[in-house]
């Protein structure tokens, strides 16, 4: 397990990253979100050391640093874009083995894996934004670690290498290690990840379970339509259950097929359309990070 | 720390940079040596018993900012490129990353200065038999300039590479390297008059024999490289604690 305890950054008198505190669980997938500006890659890099500030990140009971190898336990993906564009793929690859006590031959492997082998002698610097990310995945999986931290893997992956990264993420939290990712595309997020750590202006606002997060923060509805309208808005207006009508039905809020379907039944109303309306990913981070955000557009009624 | 020290030379081989820098150097030692010290003699340069020493000297005087801009590169890709990142998680200890820099850049220094320092006299020799002109006996200093060059080239890389690390900006750290030694000790000297030798590249330059304000103080070499060394441990003291306590982005 990460145990992530009291990080904390200052530039200057701006709180960047607040007394965060958060666990990494092995076996799953740990998604990392929170608004523009919200201290998310900062959080980051103070659990991975590279920015000094307050609080401590255990690897399983241990501070990094005082691993031989810190390469067995985590794989960092931090910027797409971290390599010498003129250094071919496989050199970039070969020097973080060399650096990280890897066997040389996993170099092969990991573009393999990847999906880059046949671009491994080009220098990465023509790359585009996907073949990058994918590179920068090759470095993180080179010494198969124990756990995962990528920023933001996703961006500039085509529809078919972001189903590829899904996949992949899973399968490698369910060899009992721990993904720690973080991403803008909540609909991605919402497919990929088992736990949710959601941070505003540098502090945590949701460290749960995907499925709590989203049944916690957004009401469940239905969708009903019924042949008889009249009756059954009596009996939603006696049991002071509110509804609003929608296209030739109702949505009723905060409820679930199984009751509506039996109180339509209960009072022999026939049933011609029942759905349950499912909340997103993204209205649930909506509504948690409202007021959080750090740079907010104009000109658009939400 | 084995593991950082191979990793840190496969940086330095395998970026096209470091090639291009160091066929400069030979051209340049090529031209110096062959052409300007051999071939192109005039007949008072021909007459100097000291005419193949000075030649060695001059050579690692100029062209010992190369092996310095290496180890410049070297260290300023990483913050340049973001390669910090996997540097400092890939090693448990930042001592160790900078260590093993300083290292590498040292051998590299050592080795091209000893590859200035035995070419450019041989070449000169070629050039001026190839020119069929006469040279007097010469007096050759082999012991003093082993260890003044290598000293002086070891000397200047170590600056280099303290300069990057701490400005880090590669552009920054170039710029800084090729003005401090020159324009900024030259200008300064206006002021410090004899004084200029406890400049720290004046005195390199004052160790060595060559350079900048060479003939304006009695201080001797040992003197000389005493407060270059100073100056440069200091500097080192700064740079370190500086790249363990500064955020790596």
């Amino acid at each position: 397990m990460i145990k992530a305890e009291h990080l904390t950054k200052k530039y200057g008198q701006k709180i960047a990253v607040n007394d965060i505190s958060f666990q990494v669980q092995t076996g799953k997938v740990t998604g990392f979100l929170g608004p523009n500006g919200a201290g998310k890659s900062t959080t980051m890099r103070l659990m991975l050391g590279l920015n000094n500030g307050g609080g401590a990140t255990l690897f399983n009971g241990k501070p990094l640093y005082e691993y031989r190898r810190p390469s067995k336990m985590v794989g960092v993906l931090l910027e797409a874009k971290a390599f010498h564009p003129t250094r071919s793929a496989r050199n970039h690859l070969k020097i973080l083995s060399t650096e990280g006590g890897i066997p040389l031959s996993r170099v092969d492997e990991v573009l393999d894996i990847v999906g880059l082998k046949a671009e491994a002698k080009k220098g990465p610097g023509k790359f585009s934004l996907g073949m990058s990310q994918r590179l920068g995945l090759a470095a993180a999986l080179l010494a198969q670690p124990k756990y995962l931290i990528l920023d933001e893997p996703a961006n500039g992956l085509d529809p078919e290498g972001i189903v590829w990264l899904r996949e992949f993420l899973k399968s490698y939290a369910d060899k009992d290690k721990g993904v720690f990712v973080s991403s803008h595309l909540l609909s991605e997020m919402s497919l990929l990840a088992d736990n949710v750590v959601v941070i505003g202006k540098g502090r945590v606002l949701a460290d749960t379970s995907m499925k709590d997060f989203i049944d916690g923060n957004v009401s469940t509805s239905v969708y009903v339509r019924v042949s008889d309208k009249e009756k059954l808005i009596k009996i939603l207006d006696q049991q002071k259950i509110s509804y609003k009508k929608k296209n030739s039905g109702f949505e009723i809020h905060d409820s679930k097929t199984d009751k509506i379907g039996k109180l339509a039944f209960d009072n022999k109303i026939t049933i011609l359309e029942l759905a349950s309306i499912s909340a997103s990913l993204e209205e649930a981070f909506l509504e948690v990070t409202a007021g959080a955000e750090e740079y907010t557009g104009k000109g658009v009624n939400k | 720390m084995i593991s950082e020290i191979k990793a840190e030379f496969k940086k330095v081989f395998t970026i096209r940079s470091t090639y291009i820098i160091l066929a400069l150097m030979l051209a340049l030692v090529i031209f110096f040596g062959f052409y300007v010290g051999g071939w192109h003699s005039n007949k008072v340069d021909l007459l100097n018993p000291f005419r193949i020493y000075d030649i060695a000297k001059q050579a690692i005087n100029f062209l010992s900012i190369f092996p310095a801009l290496i180890g410049l590169l070297l260290f300023t890709h990483e913050f340049r490129y973001n390669l910090t990142s996997y540097s400092l998680t890939l090693s448990n200890d930042r001592s160790k990353v900078l260590l093993a820099k300083v290292l590498v850049v040292s051998l590299v220094a050592l080795v091209s200065t000893a590859i200035i320092g035995s070419l450019s006299p041989l070449l000169s020799e070629w050039g001026i038999h190839a020119n069929h002109l006469t040279l007097a006996h010469q007096t050759f200093y082999f012991s003093a300039l082993a260890w003044k060059g290598l000293v002086y080239g070891w000397g200047y890389a170590m600056a280099g590479l303290v300069i990057a690390v701490l400005i880090r900006n590669q552009i920054g750290a170039i710029v800084t390297l090729f003005i401090v030694p020159g324009t900024v000790e030259g200008l300064l000297s206006l002021l410090l008059k004899n004084n200029t030798v406890y400049l720290p590249f004046s005195a390199l330059h004052r160790m060595l024999g060559a350079g900048i304000g060479v003939g304006q103080t009695s201080l001797s070499a040992v003197d000389a490289m005493l407060v270059f060394f100073g100056y440069l441990i200091i500097s080192w003291g700064i740079a370190w604690i500086l790249f363990l306590k500064r955020d790596a982005s």
